[in-house]
């Protein structure tokens, strides 16, 4: 990209969340660190969306602090803000019908003048980020008409425009297959590596959490249950009691990668019959 | 207008830009051309025939000259700044409620600025009755001060209410927040029917038609106030337009992108309140006008907001310009209020946008 996005590290320390009466967090610390994955994971309504939330700075924490590089978050100005962390949100509605590169262009939003026009810079960062993202192609195409990989990868595209050194992603892949999972996933993790982004990204699949992942947060009802590498958070042991259910946790032979499998209560009827 | 793009070769040309100050000026020349047509139209059309070129020729005083320049002329401006308004107002509502059905007067924001704006009419009227106020000149110009600026107060307390009431116990749903503004605009007409019947010394013939909406041509300076609001209205979403465009992503997403959410909504609120402010006082609750408009506009200029404000203003002034003709005309010697017009179009088409929008929500659903 142009190249000003710098990575920062965002920090968010001892962080609460109350939707009404219910902590949606709870003295939740986490770390967003240039050049890393982090994964946030934990089942649902474990605050995984919220903390997100509250490290882009569109939610303010009623207790604790985020801070970006040492100084407190909401401190700073909202287009300042928006043009070091980019949020890739779990689903993007679209109130009226817009073509691709124009979504794409909203990402330069943060960048432009009052009245949003575009600057040659701006139009750069836009085709860059479709490069990138591999939708240059679809640039003409209205976005309500592509498929969900490819849409994921637009909404890609517009964080990636918004030139920003911090990359957030709730949930990108949950409307994803196989394939497409795999690969928004790798372009997220090349461009962590290749630029330094610092990345955050909530996962519902524990085994691409296993595989992309730097480093993981398993939250639990709003608190953090396990922090650390794939290899220390992703235990039998952690996931069985916060995720209520007994699992199958392993090493892939052919990856070197743990797995996590759930188990049907067939399953777990039959494996327990054999242990007695 | 931009149908089919042809793909481009990755590491081909950069995007072109899509607004350019450039682009906009053309769309305003643009449009002002197309209205100026039909306003020239709409200067031939009325119950008597005129040849504009005779009456351009003619001498002031010829029935001509004043049939065109002081019958027609002065009742299309305004027909024009009215529809400007309301075709603006309709478009910055649906963008900022991401909500195709909104338009002022169904929000009830027109009912709101109605009512205050009786109430403040009828207010101005008192002084003419008191000698000395008379003599102090209160009683016609204050009318033009007090007006618009009660309509302007009654417009915005209408949309914060109508906002707050449907906002509560949870997020506005798209229904919810119609539905309330229907019921105020129904609540507003009553109380308007009321004051008509207690005012009947005073006005009754002008204060019905605030309800159902027709052009009242009052004077040079009640047409100027709502251009000048018209203007201001303009300005003021024309520097909203950035951050309407990235509202269309849900309040979470434009806060992502660096939008204040509250500010901007006040800001298009007040601009709102202005615009209809202006239009209020002039023509009374025309509907239909800012539901219409912007759906016809975003047909032809996609749905950038920076383009579709604009481009609705124009639009819905040559429609109430037209509208207005057909109203002036179409029973003959009888005129028609324009509001009637405006609905037997408007109403159908609510129902449409309506049917569409359950549609797809339930193929959303499934």
């Amino acid at each position: 990209m142009s190249g000003h996005g710098e990575p920062g590290l965002l920090e968010a320390a001892g962080v609460g969340v109350c939707y009404g009466t219910r902590a949606a967090l709870d003295a939740v610390d986490a770390r967003v660190v240039p050049g890393e994955v982090l994964g946030v994971i934990g089942p649902n309504g474990s605050g995984k969306s919220t903390l997100i939330r509250v490290l882009a700075g569109v939610r303010r924490p009623s207790a604790g602090s985020v801070r970006l590089d040492g100084k407190d978050l909401h401190a700073l100005p909202r287009r300042a803000r928006a043009r070091r962390i980019a949020l890739v949100p779990q689903e993007t509605h679209l109130a009226f019908p817009i073509r691709v590169r124009d979504l794409v262009l909203l990402g330069r939003a943060p960048h432009t003048g009052r009245f949003g026009l575009e600057r040659p810079e701006d139009l750069r960062a836009a085709h860059e980020a479709m490069v990138r993202a591999e939708v240059l192609e679809l640039a003409g195409r209205p976005v309500d008409e592509l498929s969900g990989g490819e849409r994921q990868r637009v909404v890609l595209a517009r964080a990636l425009a918004q030139d920003a050194g911090i990359l957030l992603l709730d949930e990108p892949t949950s409307f994803l297959d196989l394939r497409h999972a795999v690969l928004l996933l790798d372009l997220v993790r090349e461009l962590c590596r290749a630029r330094g982004l610092a990345v955050a990204v909530v996962l519902h699949d524990l085994n691409l959490a296993a595989m992309y992942c730097d480093r993981l947060v398993l939250l639990d009802r709003g608190r953090v249950h396990a922090a650390g590498t794939p290899d220390e958070v992703l235990t039998y042991r952690d996931l069985c009691a916060v995720y209520g259910t007994d699992l199958y946790v392993a090493l892939n032979d052919v990856t070197g990668r743990l797995v996590v499998l759930p188990l049907s209560r067939q399953d777990r009827e039959r494996l327990q019959r054999s242990k007695e | 207008m931009t149908d089919e793009r042809p793909a481009r070769p990755p590491g081909g040309a950069v995007l072109a830009p899509r607004v350019t100050p450039a682009r906009l000026g053309v769309l305003h020349l643009g449009c002002a051309a197309v209205l100026l047509v039909v306003v020239l139209a709409a200067l031939l059309v009325g119950p008597v025939a005129v040849d504009p070129i005779a009456a351009w020729r003619a001498p002031a005083e010829d029935p001509a000259h004043v049939i065109v320049f002081e019958a027609r002329l002065p009742r299309i401006l305004l027909a024009a700044t009215v529809g400007g308004a309301l075709g603006l107002a309709g478009a910055a509502l649906q963008a900022l409620l991401s909500n195709p059905l909104a338009c002022p007067h169904v929000l009830g924001i027109s009912g709101g600025a109605a009512l205050l704006g009786i109430v403040a009419m009828i207010a101005a009227t008192i002084p003419a009755t008191i000698p000395a106020a008379a003599a102090l000149g209160l009683d016609g110009a204050a009318g033009l001060v007090v007006v618009p600026a009660a309509a302007f107060a009654g417009a915005l307390v209408t949309a914060i209410l109508v906002q707050g009431v449907a906002r509560a116990g949870g997020r506005a749903t798209p229904h919810t927040l119609l539905l309330t503004g229907v019921v105020f605009n129904a609540f507003a007409a009553a109380l308007i029917t009321f004051l008509n019947t207690l005012a009947d010394f005073y006005r009754a013939q002008g204060i019905l038609a605030w309800v159902v909406g027709t052009i009242t041509v009052r004077g040079a300076a009640w047409t100027a106030v709502s251009g000048v609001t018209l203007v201001a209205g303009l300005a003021l979403l024309a520097a909203s337009a950035r951050d309407l465009n990235a509202l269309g992503l849900g309040d979470e997403g434009a806060a992502s992108l660096g939008v204040d959410v509250g500010r901007a909504r006040r800001a298009v609120y007040v601009a709102v309140a202005l615009l209809v402010a202006g239009a209020v006082p002039v023509s009374g609750m025309i509907g239909f006008v800012g539901l219409i408009v912007p759906h016809v506009v975003r047909l032809i200029v996609g749905s950038d907001q920076r383009l579709v404000l604009p481009a609705s203003m124009w639009a819905g002034a040559a429609f109430l310009v037209v509208a207005d003709s057909v109203a002036r005309t179409v029973l003959g010697t009888t005129e028609l209020p324009v509001g009637v017009v405006t609905a037997l179009c408007g109403g159908p088409f609510f129902l449409f946008l309506l049917r569409r929008q359950a549609a797809q929500s339930l193929g959303a659903a499934a």
